[in-house]
This record gives structure tokens, C-alpha cells and sequence, in this order.
């Protein structure tokens, strides 16, 4: 049928099927700007404007359409010949604000401030959270999207901007504000003190702020707010993502999962599916090689165990593969799936590992080629023990032992692009893989053996991700997708639907951790055991290294001459967990946390002083380093910057700690069931994988002196383009737009492992300024040689895209460039180089939580959430401090709402974003960020990692705090209101009833 | 994706109630959508839908005596509307807003969240506890009144492949809301939340039923919500916590049932101050 609309103010008509969503039709009509993320109109990013209000499309039939006035983000501003790139207001906000990262959901929240602001030009923060509201963004934390909607709001009010900094050349001033009268790290404000006023806890939305503690590193473009690299194609929503190409006859691939827990499929009939016309290929266990694998995207080799096969004859959980399907529209491949007969055979499912590793209990992994399982028979997937000292010692030795359990739960990453590929030949009859992944390079090495493909006729590039946050270190459909373009020949196309990203795609590991610490009257530790359990549903990606990475940050932020670490990963009948931000240190860092504050209660020690007599210092060394490794051979290790200190004075600043003395700020008279509480936690990570990670950077000079750097790194929208851009630009005296980046494709970039571990800006941005040193080398030799009369290359610089003598003279860097290519000893000035470290320096956190307890209903809601960062330089304090924002608020939806739940079958009841609870634009906390600057020796202009740590201190903190409001501590994750009101109820605490 | 083959959008109500009375294929109604288009094929096995939106039913209009708003209008006319936000503190326009976000409830519509009646929707805690009624236009052409509380019983039998065509609320005098939840977050939708409405002074007789001064919508506490009506305030606490007593069990991830029961009469209470509170 047709369609008649309006599009971006052209008249359109789009023969449309009756049940063609909007959708679709506007994406096949090619306005890619509109992302699929749902599909039950929750996350919002498919919202467009229809007939001048903000609507989702994937819950709109196109025919309903019919006739409306439609805008996307490609209408607000067209590329149009002369006129290419120009911006909307609102896009060049978001811009200038850093409010972009990933850039999937932008074009939505840009077309939700649209519609704003034409009907309020003086929209309230309120107003503008609400606004936002409909589109969830699992990067930003809203913090930078709502202050670029308010700016742009006074801008068109014709109302002069905030004050920005202005950059060294004049150009457009960027959101960055200087320290101006906020505390500098040399002289904190008192937080012991008892007169000072507590600060307003509105937020202040007058302009982007950021804290920047000195020291300042004396740099042009690192350590500054560039623009990103990517922002202007993401703003407009150009085509950049995975899924924004049509080939031509593309198929599309659909999945069949499981409805069991447990089963071997005793038959499966495809004849009907395979006779629909429109089918193409369909394929089972039957079809497919077996070949046993770890799908977890790691370094070679892969830790063990290899326990999956692309398709199998027995199915280990609800949502596990069953069959795929390659049709000529999606519609019929749905139809498809409907028609494939599975006869299962149900075995018994175990979901709690308590029980699975109990003699008798179901065999999860009884096929007899799965390689590195411990002990199949228990669904014991390692068995792991590492030790430094004698903690039976240090336990006996002890004035105090304090012995506690602690639980966290199984939560997703929710990337709001789901997992997607497109496979093809080339024209060399090479196989492509686009795809939307962290780890292209180990995709490439994995993907070869499962399609029988040797690794050099396999090409994997990833375009830009709509977020990964560690989903997306994972091979999760790309060897199903090339297994149709093998059996088809023709591209095909696969991505999950969001039901599909719970159950059948990876998550977050839950774990019951066991402390026992042991500690003396003064203060200090004698001991500490860290015995986790960890889940690892029904296969073993990431299941050895997540727990290391759990016992390694589970007992390293303090010191203690006795450490033990002891863990069982065992399989269950659920969804496998795997990598996901943080790896596991969240969960190891709530319950090292709890467990020091509650030993530091049992001593009568303030918490705050006790962790202060125990953390980590500068000089020390991270014992647990060199024992235990990362699953594989440990190095030793030592701190060599830490800001902690700091972070803890200048986030207790802030976060108006002295409260937390004062008992009648705890009560609201007008609110007797009210309880308010301050709580704090402190937190280390690492930046990448000593011993292990490595990236590569290659650099060359362009005739008019910009460079082109090609990386293997794997920008998630985290940025990292940007700051590796910022790092060549540094080195090589031009501003960042010289620096022209390309990213993340085995053909054509050199190796990188990935974004994953903390590791891109330590070890990839090294490998940047490796190359780059070479290159800035060259340029000056070339120079010395040909451009200048007696030069003294040692003295020679590169400033303002231009070479200096010591003596003042200058030649362009495009003259350079001209010689070197065109006129004399002819050669490309290019250069490559790699970075690995046999060190992994800890960033470090402070993190302060306000909030209210209802102690009636168990309700806890969070006003404010303080971090100070110890990030080393910060390399781009804008995209920092966005990592930071986004980090925090993940981290508070895995403290109170986030949870994957199922029923008594092993049925997920959180298949959607309704039952599964995401922080909105309209709901989250004040969340000031503190960088607190410090200068680490290893890292590129001193930086070390700020993605992870983020997501370590706000459960933690949060427990704190709750215990601080009423008394009662919480072990175990989420805090959601029946949890906190049952642990009221049992404690007794006064006003508990109504 | 929704599986559909046919999309009707007809002009007049008899032609929408002559589709939505086929057999072959089966048709249903479509509002807003926002419900309806993802179950499409799935939970909803249709071979059709027939789009209300042509039949106009979108405005929202009073008389001294009676709100009328129409099914087709969508919840963000619903919060706009100045009608709405003067009845009852706006509990209607207030909870509206916090049904849906407002990129769905440009969309979503009042007769598609009555008919779906989401068991967190506020905004179906708010017209229970106004008592708001909907005419229903039988596939044979004849109206009839009913009232949302017994609709929502057997949803099913009060439709019977009929339309609502509005949706009334019999003003009072003066009168005065109070909402109270508990969520995850302080936007989610509610585990357990309670709409209390009081009048000052009698409320208009139909000859069905008279509204008495005090009703309480609890939602979250068994499967469907539970209505309590009382003559004065001082009478509601017995009388929610009969109404809980009687409620079948019910409770999901989000909150068991015995928390429910519980704190479904401290919100009904809460509810409750807040609107004496005005």
C-alpha cells in the first residue's frame, strides 16, 4: 500500500506491507538517523518528529502515518551541495557540550530538544530532563545532553553563553570551564569542620563544569576538551553504524532460541521453514562444522574452556541457539522460525550454583569435546586458589576477625544498539564481517576456524558501536550471520532483538563473596580472604578472567602481608554472563568495600580514616600482581601515582561530608519516614592487562602537513579516536582536526586487542605516541636536512603545523610534507609502532552518595553522587569526565533497579526495558565529577584509565550511606524497596510500621 | 514485527464496528499503538487492524456538570489539557505524565490505556478513583454506559468487539487528589501506588450508582486495581484493608505479594493525606 508523507519537507510516497512499522519503512526510505534499540518504544531511539511531536517509530504502523509531516535528524540540518556540514543549533550544542559519545541514541535526544524548544524557549532543567526523558542513553549519564539543550535554549533566546575557555588559536570556544573559584588540590576545603553551610544540591546548569585539580601538564592540545573526532557525522546522524547499509540482495538473518532451560533436541524439521518462499538457507547442528570455541573475545590463546559450538544438539538455557534463518525481508525469516518443528527432550535445569556444584545435580556440559572445563561432572568450570602469605596466620594473629557474605546479582549491559553484522563476499572472494564489536581483531582470529575460512580471506570492520560496555567482547553472532553468507552467497544481515540482548546475549557475572578480614586494635589489617562464587550460566566466556579480575581488585586497595584468593566458577542453566564494564571489580569492590566499613565499625574506627590507614600509596606494591596475573602469568607491580588522597579531601568537599555528623540532618521533621544518609567508598582499577594488552598506531604525513593515524583501537564512543587524535597532535605540533583517524579494520589498521581492560588510552595511546615521536623525528630530519641552513635537530620543534629552529625560523609542515613527497630523497614520512607494558597503573576513585531511605517502603532514592577521579592527565577532560558521568549512573542502576530476573523454568522476567529498569534523563542524581590530576610516569603525558573505575564505588557507597540513614546494612545487590524494607523490617528500626 | 495484512482506517464508526466484527481475518482496533503494534502477531494474533483515528473522538470538553474526553485523545492532551489540570489537584493530567514518557504519550492514547490497562498505570488509578465512565458503541450500533471499575472486571464482556466512543466523569463540587508510590526509581512505573480522591460535597446521582465522598484506586495490590469508596476518610483504613484482604495473590520480580498488601495500605493512606492535605 502507499504511503503518503512528508519527510523532512519533501512529499514522499513509500509503498509500505500493512504491519511495516514506520520504523523500518523511514530506514529502507534510507533515513538511517532513525536506530532501532527496542522494540516496544521504550528506549526511544527510534524517536522522530510527526506533525511536530516527538513520537517513537517502532511502535507506529507506517500506514498510520499516512499524510503526516515527518522530521528526522537528517532534516534539520541537509547536506546539501556548498552547504555540507552545517549544523542545527541544537546539533552544534551537543557538539560543543560533549554530550555525544556513542552517538546512537543523539539523533533522538537532538530531535527531543527540537521539539522542546519549539514549544518552550525557556524550557526549566526540569522541563528539559523530562523531555529527554523517552530516550534512554546508557553512555552520557544525561549530564552533558540536558546542559547542551539549556545552552542552546539561551543561545536562541538571543541570551549571551556561558563563559567558555577560549582555545590558544581563537577557534570556537568549547564548554570547558577553568578551575575558577572551586577548591584547588593543593588547599581543600575542611570537611571535618562542623560550621561550614551545606551546598545547594540543585544542579548548576548555567555552564558545562568540570573540576581540573592542578597539576596541569603544560601541553597544547592533550589535556584539553577537542572536539570529537566523530561528533559532526554523529550529530546529524549520518550513516555510520553497523546496521546503516543496504547491499544490494542482502538477506536478512533471523534466530531461533530456545524455550527450554535444558533439553537435547530430539528432532528438528525445516522442511516448512525451508519451503517458504523467500527462504533461503536454514540451519541447524546438522548443517553447521562442529568446532568447539570460546567465544569471549581475549588475547591468544583464548582461556579456556571451549565449550560452544555455532549450533548444537542440546540447549543449556532459555534463549541458547537453536537454528538461523536467512530470508529476503525480515518478516519472512520471522515466519520462518515459526515454521521450524523442535522436538526437545527435557533434562533437568539447575540455576543456583550453590546446587549445581552438589553432587547428583544436573550435567550441564556432559558433550565429551569440550576442552578446559575443571570438572564437568560438578558444572565446575575452574577452580581457582592463589595465595600470598599465610592468611591462617594473619587470621590467628589478629585482634579482630571479621567474617561476611556478601551477593551481587546478574545484570546487562544495555547497549542501546543490540548486537548486529553484516557478512559478505568481496569481490576477492574474501569474507567481510562488519560488525558491531570491541574485538575485531580477535572476531577475526576466532570467526576463521568456525567457518573454515584461514584468517586471511576474513575482514572485520567495525564502524562506529552504539555502545558495548564489555557486551561486545563477545562473539555473539558473527559466525552465524557468515555461516548464511556461506550457505547463501549472499550478504546477510543479523541483529538482536532487545528480548534477544537479555537471553541470549552476555551480561554481567553474579557472585556470593565471603570475606573473612583480619585486623589489629591500631588499625591496620593482618589479613584478608576473598572466597567468591561465582555464576557463570551455561558457558565459560570470560568466566576464568572476570573472577581473577575479581579476587586481583578484591584485595588490592589495601594493605595486608597475608591475601588469599579461592573460587569456584560454576555453570548454570541461565544466560552465560561475560564481560561487561568493570569486568568483575564491581562486584568485588562492593563487597570490599562493606567489609572494610563494617571492620572499621567493629573497631571503632571512623571508616574513612580506617581505609586511609590501608589503601595503597605511592611505592607500594600491588602483591596480588605478580600472584595471580590475569588468569595467566603475573608480573610484579608497584603504584607510581596516586591521587587518592586527593579524591577523598576534594570529594568530601563537595559532597558536604560533615553532615554526616550532624544527627539532625539525617531527619526530616516533615517527613517522619524519611531517613537520610551519606555513605562513601573508595576504588582502584588498572589500566589494561600488563604483560598482555597491546595496541599499535601507524602515522603518515599528507602533502598539506595533516596526518593520517590509523589504529586498531575500537572507539565504543567512549571517545578514544579523539584523545589517540589528540595524543598525534601533541606530538606533532598541529591541532587535532590534522589528525584524521581511522579505526578498527584488519585490513587496513594495524593491531590493537580492543576496548577492553581499561587499556585504550594507556596502551593504545602509548603506541600513539610511540609512532608519533617517530614521525615528528622525521619530519625534523628531513627539515634539518633539506629546509634549514645549519639546523640543530636536537633543538628543533613542532608547533603551530609548523618546524622550528632553536633559533626561531620556521617551515610549514605542508612544505615538509611537498619536499619530503615530491623533491628531494623522496620517501613517506610515516611511521608505525606498538605498545605493551608490563605495568597496569591504577587509576583511583573517592565516591560520595546522598540519599533518602523511605523507611516505610524500603524506597531508597539517591540525590547526589560525588566522584573524584585519579585518572593520571586527563588526555581530554570532556570525554573523562562524560566516561565518568555515564559510568556513575550504570553504576547506580546496577546498586538499585537493574537486575535480570527469572521465573522457576529459567524463563527471563526482564526481557524488555519496562521490566528491566534503566536511569532516564529525569531521574538520576546530581552528579558533580572531580578529575584530580596526578602525573603517571608510563602513561602518554601521564594519563592512565578512566572507563572502568567509574563503576566501582556506587554500590558500595550507596550501602554506606543507607546504613548511615538507618542502621541496617545491606549485603546483598539490588537495593530495590522490598530488599531495604525487609532488612528494616528485621532489624526493628523505630518508624518502620506505619 | 508485526505480521498484519490488512490496515484499515475507516471514517465513520460503523464501518470501523462492520471490521472489527469479521471473523476472517481476525481485526482488531488500533488507537495510539503503543501497545498494541509490538504484540501485533504475537501476544495479539490479528490478521488486521482497523486505525481509530479518522473517527475524530479526540477532544476533551466539560460542562458544569461532566468532563468528556474523548478515546482517541492521546495522554499528552490529556496532561496539557487546563480541564484536566483543574480537576482534582490535575491528578489526571499529573498522572498522565507519569504513565508514560512523552514520546509515548504524544501517542498513547486515553481509550487504548483504559482498554489495555496497564496494573502500574496510574492514570487508570486516577479515573477509577474520579469513577469515570465510558460509553460503549456495540458492534449492533447500540451505546452503553459503563462504569470504568466494572469494565476493567471483564474487560472482554463490557467490549464484546464494541468501541468506546467517550470516556465521562461526573464533575463534584470541589474536590481534591493525592498520589503515592512506591518504584525502583523514581520514575519507573510503580510497584505498588495509590490514587485518593475526596469531595467536599456529594457528588452527582445516575441512576446507577452514587458516588460517595472518599475513593481510593490501589494499583499493584492483586492483579486488576481495587476501588474503595467510603463516606468520610476516617472509614477508609478498615475499609482498604478489607479490600486488600480480599484481593487475589499476586506479585512480581519487582515486589512479592505479601510486600505489596502492606504497602499498598500504608500508600493508600498516604494517598490519602495528601489530598485531605489540600
Amino acid at each position: 500500500m502507499d504511503v503518503h508523507l512528508t519527510i523532512n519537507g519533501e512529499a514522499w510516497t513509500l509503498d509500505v506491507r500493512a504491519g511495516e512499522l514506520l520504523l523500518h519503512a523511514l530506514r529502507r526510505a534510507g533515513f538511517y538517523g532513525v536506530k532501532h534499540g527496542c522494540e516496544t518504544g521504550e528506549c526511544g531511539a527510534c524517536a522522530i518528529i510527526l506533525n511536530h511531536r516527538l513520537v517513537n517509530s517502532c511502535t507506529m504502523l507506517a500506514a498510520q502515518a499516512d499524510g503526516a509531516s515527518i522530521i528526522t535528524i537528517e532534516g534539520l540540518a541537509p547536506d546539501r551541495p556548498g552547504a555540507r556540514g552545517w549544523l542545527d543549533p541544537i546539533q552544534q550544542a551537543f557538539i560543543d557540550c560533549g554530550a555525544i559519545q556513542c552517538g546512537y541514541c543523539t539523533p533522538a535526544q537532538i530531535l527531543a530538544a527540537k521539539a522542546l524548544l519549539r514549544e518552550n524557549s525557556s524550557p526549566t532543567e526540569r522541563e528539559v530532563r523530562e523531555a529527554l526523558a523517552g530516550v534512554i542513553c546508557r553512555c552520557t549519564g544525561y549530564v552533558k545532553p540536558v546542559q547542551a539543550v539549556l545552552r542552546v535554549a539561551a543561545l536562541l533566546r538571543g541570551e549571551p553563553a556561558p563563559a567558555f575557555d577560549e582555545t590558544d588559536d581563537g577557534t570556537p570556544a568549547l564548554p570547558f570551564p577553568s578551575t575558577g573559584d572551586l577548591p584547588e588540590a593543593e588547599e581543600p576545603p575542611a570537611f571535618t569542620s562542623s560550621g561550614a553551610e551545606p551546598t545547594p544540591t540543585a544542579i548548576r546548569v548555567d555552564a558545562p563544569r568540570l573540576i581540573l585539580a592542578p597539576p596541569r601538564p603544560d601541553t597544547r592540545v592533550v589535556n584539553r576538551p577537542a572536539i570529537k573526532v566523530d561528533a559532526v557525522k554523529l550529530a546529524k546522524g549520518r550513516p555510520v553504524f553497523t546496521d546503516d547499509l543496504t547491499l544490494p540482495g542482502m538477506l536478512y538473518g533471523a534466530l531461533l532460541t530456545s524455550p527450554q532451560a535444558h533439553a537435547r533436541i530430539r528432532t528438528i524439521d525445516t522442511a516448512q521453514a525451508r519451503a517458504l518462499p523467500g527462504v533461503h538457507a536454514v540451519l541447524t547442528y546438522q548443517d553447521v562444522p562442529r568446532v568447539i570455541y570460546a567465544s569471549g573475545g581475549q588475547s591468544y590463546p583464548n582461556p579456556p574452556p571451549y565449550d560452544q559450538v555455532s549450533l548444537d544438539s542440546k540447549v543449556r538455557h532459555v534463549g541458547d541457539r537453536v537454528a538461523a534463518v536467512a530470508a529476503e525481508s525480515p518478516e519472512i525469516a520471522e515466519e520462518a522460525l515459526g515454521l521450524i518443528q523442535v522436538e526437545y527432550e527435557p533434562l533437568p535445569a539447575v540455576f543456583d550454583p550453590l546446587e549445581a556444584m552438589q553432587e547428583g545435580a544436573p550435567v550441564i556440559h556432559d558433550e565429551p569435546d569440550a576442552v578446559g572445563i575443571h570438572d564437568a561432572e560438578r558444572n565446575l568450570v575452574h577452580d581457582l586458589h592463589v595465595a600470598y602469605g599465610d592468611v591462617e596466620q594473619g587470621l590467628a594473629e589478629a585482634d579482630l576477625v571479621v567474617e561476611r557474605e556478601y551477593r551481587v546479582h546478574q545484570v546487562q549491559q544495555v547497549h542501546i544498539e543490540p548486537h548486529v553484522c553484516i557478512t559478505w563476499w568481496d569481490e576477492d572472494d574474501r569474507l567481510v564481517v562488519r560488525s558491531s564489536t570491541q574485538v575485531p581483531f580477535h572476531t577475526r582470529r576466532m570467526l576463521a576456524p568456525l567457518v573454515q575460512l584461514p584468517i586471511r580471506r576474513i575482514r572485520v570492520i567495525k564502524p562506529r558501536i552504539g555502545g558495548g560496555f564489555g557486551g561486545k567482547q563477545e562473539m555473539v553472532l558473527e559466525d552465524l550471520c557468515a555461516h548464511l553468507t556461506l550457505a547463501t552467497g549472499r550478504p546477510v544481515r543479523m541483529e538482536y532483538t532487545r528480548e534477544q540482548s537479555f537471553a541470549s546475549a552476555r551480561s554481567r557475572h553474579p557472585q556470593i563473596l565471603r570475606y573473612r578480614v583480619g585486623a589489629n586494635k591500631d588499625g591496620t589489617l593482618t589479613a584478608v580472604h576473598l572466597h567468591i562464587i561465582a555464576d557463570k550460566g551455561a558457558y565459560g566466556p570470560h568466566g576464568l578472567t572476570v573472577q581473577f579480575v575479581s579476587g586481583f581488585r578484591g584485595l588490592s586497595t589495601y594493605r595486608a602481608p597475608h591475601l588469599r584468593f579461592d573460587c569456584q566458577v560454576v555453570y548454570t542453566n541461565k544466560p552465560a554472563p561475560g564481560a561487561y564494564r568493570g569486568y568483575g571489580a564491581p562486584q568485588a569492590l562492593f563487597a570490599l568495600e562493606s567489609v572494610m566499613e563494617e571492620t572499621a565499625l567493629a573497631l571503632g574506627f571512623d571508616p574513612v580514616e580506617f581505609k586511609r590507614r590501608n589503601w595503597l600509596r605511592e611505592g607500594d606494591e600491588i602483591t596480588m600482581a605478580k600472584a595471580m596475573g590475569e588468569g595467566r602469568e603475573g608480573f610484579q607491580q608497584f603504584v607510581r601515582s596516586s591521587g587518592l588522597e586527593q579524591c577523598v579531601q576534594q570529594g568530601a568537599a563537595i559532597a558536604n561530608w560533615e553532615r554526616r555528623y550532624d544527627p539532625n540532618w539525617r531527619f526530616d521533621p516533615a517527613r517522619p519516614h524519611i531517613r537520610r544518609g551519606l555513605g562513601f567508598a573508595v576504588a582502584m582499577h588498572g589500566s589494561g592487562i600488563a604483560g598482555l594488552d597491546m595496541g599499535a598506531a601507524s602515522i603518515k604525513l599528507n602533502d598539506d602537513g595533516s596526518f593520517n593515524l590509523t589504529v586498531g583501537a575500537t572507539d565504543l564512543g567512549t571517545g578514544s579516536d579523539t584523545i589517540l587524535a589528540q595524543i598525534a597532535a601533541e606530538v606533532l605540533g598541529v591541532p587535532t582536526e590534522d589528525i584524521l583517524v581511522y579505526s578498527s579494520d584488519t585490513d587496513l589498521t594495524p593491531f590493537d586487542k580492543g576496548a577492553y581492560a581499561s587499556s585504550t588510552t594507556y596502551i593504545s595511546g602509548n603506541a600513539v605516541f610511540k609512532a608519533a615521536q617517530e614521525v615528528r623525528q622525521q619530519i625534523i630530519q628531513h627539515a634539518a636536512r633539506h629546509l634549514f641552513l645549519d639546523p640543530d635537530p636536537q633543538q628543533m620543534t613542532l608547533e603551530g603545523r609548523q618546524v622550528w629552529t632553536h633559533d626561531g625560523r620556521s617551515v610549514p609542515l605542508d612544505q615538509v610534507a611537498l619536499h619530503s613527497l615530491h623533491q628531494a630523497t623522496q620517501h613517506q614520512i610515516m611511521a608505525s609502532a606498538s605498545h605493551m607494558s608490563y605495568e597496569s597503573p591504577p587509576p583511583f576513585s573517592a565516591q560520595f552518595a546522598e540519599l533518602e531511605v523511605d523507611i516505610q517502603t524500603g524506597q531508597v532514592t539517591v540525590q547526589r553522587l560525588v566522584i573524584a577521579v585519579d585518572c593520571g592527565t586527563a588526555i581530554n577532560p570532556v570525554t573523562a569526565s562524560g566516561q565518568v558521568e555515564g559510568g556513575v549512573i550504570q553504576a547506580l542502576g546496577y546498586t538499585l533497579c537493574e537486575e535480570m530476573a527469572y521465573d522457576h523454568a529459567g524463563r527471563l522476567l526482564t526481557t524488555d526495558l519496562r521490566s528491566y529498569r534503566v536511569f532516564a534523563a529525569d531521574e538520576v542524581p546530581e552528579m558533580p565529577v572531580i578529575l584530580v590530576q596526578t602525573y603517571e610516569p608510563s602513561g602518554p603525558y601521564g594519563a592512565k584509565a578512566v572507563g572502568e573505575i567509574p563503576k566501582h564505588g556506587v554500590a558500595p557507597a550507596v550501602a554506606s550511606a543507607i546504613f548511615h540513614a538507618t542502621g541496617v546494612r545491606l549485603r546483598a545487590l539490588p537495593f530495590t524497596p522490598e530488599r531495604v524494607w525487609q532488612r528494616l523490617q528485621e532489624a526493628q528500626i523505630p518508624g518502620v510500621s506505619s | 514485527m508485526p505480521m498484519i495484512t490488512e490496515y484499515h482506517r475507516p471514517d465513520n464508526a460503523a464501518d470501523a464496528l462492520a471490521l472489527l466484527g469479521r471473523t476472517e481475518p481476525r481485526t482488531v482496533p488500533l488507537a495510539g499503538g503503543t501497545w498494541l503494534v509490538p504484540r501485533l502477531g504475537r501476544q495479539v494474533p490479528a490478521g488486521a487492524v482497523v486505525d481509530l483515528r479518522d473517527l475524530g473522538w479526540r477532544g476533551i470538553e466539560r460542562d458544569p456538570d461532566t468532563l468528556r474526553i474523548g478515546p482517541m485523545a492521546t495522554l499528552s492532551e490529556v496532561a496539557a489539557s487546563p480541564v484536566c489540570m483543574a480537576l482534582a489537584d490535575g491528578i489526571l493530567a499529573r498522572t498522565a505524565r507519569t504513565d508514560a514518557t512523552v514520546n509515548v504519550r504524544n501517542q498513547a492514547t486515553v481509550g487504548g490505556t483504559v482498554v489495555v490497562a496497564p496494573a502500574d498505570s496510574e492514570f487508570v488509578l486516577a479515573l477509577l478513583a474520579l469513577d469515570a465512565e465510558l460509553t460503549v458503541q456495540s458492534s449492533a450500533g447500540g451505546y452503553r454506559i459503563w462504569s470504568l471499575e466494572d469494565l476493567l472486571q471483564a474487560p472482554e464482556n463490557a467490549l464484546m468487539g464494541g468501541l468506546i466512543t467517550q470516556i465521562r466523569i461526573h464533575l463534584p463540587l470541589s474536590s481534591a487528589a493525592g498520589l503515592a508510590r512506591v518504584a525502583r526509581t523514581p520514575s519507573d512505573h510503580p510497584i505498588v501506588s495509590a490514587v485518593a480522591l475526596c469531595a467536599e460535597s456529594r457528588w452527582h446521582q445516575e441512576d446507577v450508582r452514587v458516588s460517595g465522598r472518599v475513593r481510593i484506586a490501589l494499583g499493584g495490590v492483586g492483579r486488576r486495581p481495587l476501588i474503595v469508596q467510603v463516606e468520610r476518610p476516617d472509614q477508609a483504613s478498615s475499609a482498604v484493608s478489607e479490600a486488600i484482604g480480599a484481593a487475589g495473590a499476586w506479585g512480581d520480580h519487582r515486589g512479592s505479594d505479601g510486600y505489596r498488601r502492606i504497602v499498598g495500605a500504608l500508600l493508600a493512606k498516604r494517598a490519602l493525606d495528601e489530598a485531605l492535605a489540600y
